[in-house]
């Protein structure tokens, strides 16, 4: 996977116009997946995707690694995290707790993602409740705990590799970490757990 | 037997937290105490909830598509700057270039010019010893004598 991601970054500084397409399609689930865990809606998900991959773009000819994944990570973590303070800034101006998601229609409009397997209303209902549930328990982290504990239990990333992302030592983010799961034993259900 | 291990160090010890000692001296008591054991069982069921987010989301199509030619789209001014750079350059390289052409072509004609001049002004070594002599001729005898006041030659 590393050595194929150092092959299609050669190619892609070579004139290759297929190459970038490549890496968005191998990587870009991950970090979309991290994304929309991030943020609160999709469309912001999509903007922050589109503008991580197009940072990437312009940058992929310093790259002198070898894993491209926490190199776009970064990228994408510091996208989203520019985008909360940025968004911060503008509810302390505006003192509205709901800019972020005016109409109200786009606000988690993922809960309505059709699951792969076809199941009963009622168990359907039940997931997107305990997906609700999550999700909100996620939100009430702080951004750089809320990061730490994606890039960790979702994106399956080492403490070194995330110290790195987020450019801070691995006693913070394990201090991060910590801090998120404490909230979490407290803020998630406590009988919902269980693969989908 | 120590006491039980907190919420806290379980949390540290279930995500690889805890520094190896004290990792290692938590995995001895959970050997030891079922009671420790089962409070890392229902907090290991409480995370697990987190899976519901797993693969939840899906990449579209439309937005790989869409990311392609959002960097396609920012790549054209860049595109058009780095022409708008050749054009110029091509045109400064062109007058440079015909000016210089043209001091070359100039130096060259005159040096040509020069070159039959003297061919023409002097054909044969007599031609070039003939002014000579005039002028021996024209010191000796014509040039006037600039001490003594002029003669009329009648």
């Amino acid at each position: 996977m590393e050595h194929n991601d150092r092959i299609l970054i050669e190619a892609h500084c070579n004139g290759s116009a297929d190459a970038f397409e490549t890496i968005i399609r191998r990587h870009g689930p991950a970090v979309y997946g991290y994304l929309v865990k991030m943020v609160k809606d999709t469309h912001k998900a999509d903007d922050l995707f589109q503008e991580t991959f197009q940072k990437a773009y312009e940058k992929i000819g310093d790259f002198r690694g070898v894993d491209l994944k926490p190199w776009i990570h970064a990228i994408a973590a510091n996208a989203a995290l520019t985008g909360f303070r940025k968004e911060k800034r503008k509810h302390m101006v505006s003192l509205n707790s709901d800019t972020s998601c005016p109409d109200g229609k786009h606000c988690f409009d993922i809960d309505n993602v059709v699951l792969a397997d076809q199941k009963e209303p009622s168990e359907i209902l039940e997931m997107e409740e305990k997906r609700r549930n999550v999700r909100q328990a996620l939100m009430k982290l702080p951004d750089q705990q809320r990061t730490t504990l994606i890039l960790s239990y979702y994106q399956k990333l080492t403490y070194k590799q995330i110290a790195e992302i987020l450019n801070c030592s691995i006693g913070t983010v394990k201090t991060n970490m910590f801090r998120a799961l404490k909230r979490l034993a407290v803020l998630l259900p406590e009988s919902s757990g269980g693969q989908i | 037997m120590k006491p039980h291990l907190t919420q806290d160090v379980l949390i540290q010890y279930q995500f690889d937290l805890l520094e190896e000692a004290q990792r290692n001296e938590a995995a001895t008591h959970l050997e030891e105490c079922s009671q420790c054991r089962e409070a890392l069982e229902k907090l290991k069921q409480r995370f697990l909830s987190l899976d519901v987010l797993d693969n939840e989301e899906v990449l579209s199509d439309q937005l790989v598509q869409k990311t392609i030619a959002s960097i396609h789209q920012s790549k054209e001014p860049e595109l058009n700057r780095r022409r708008l750079w050749v054009k110029w350059g091509a045109i400064a390289a062109g007058i440079v270039l015909a000016t210089a052409i043209v001091f070359i072509g100039q130096d060259q004609w005159q040096e040509q010019s020069r070159q039959v001049l003297n061919t023409t002004q002097m054909p044969d070594d007599k031609s070039l010893t003939a002014p000579e002599k005039d002028d021996a001729h024209f010191s000796n005898s014509s040039r006037p004598d600039m001490n003594s006041p002029a003669e009329p030659n009648f």
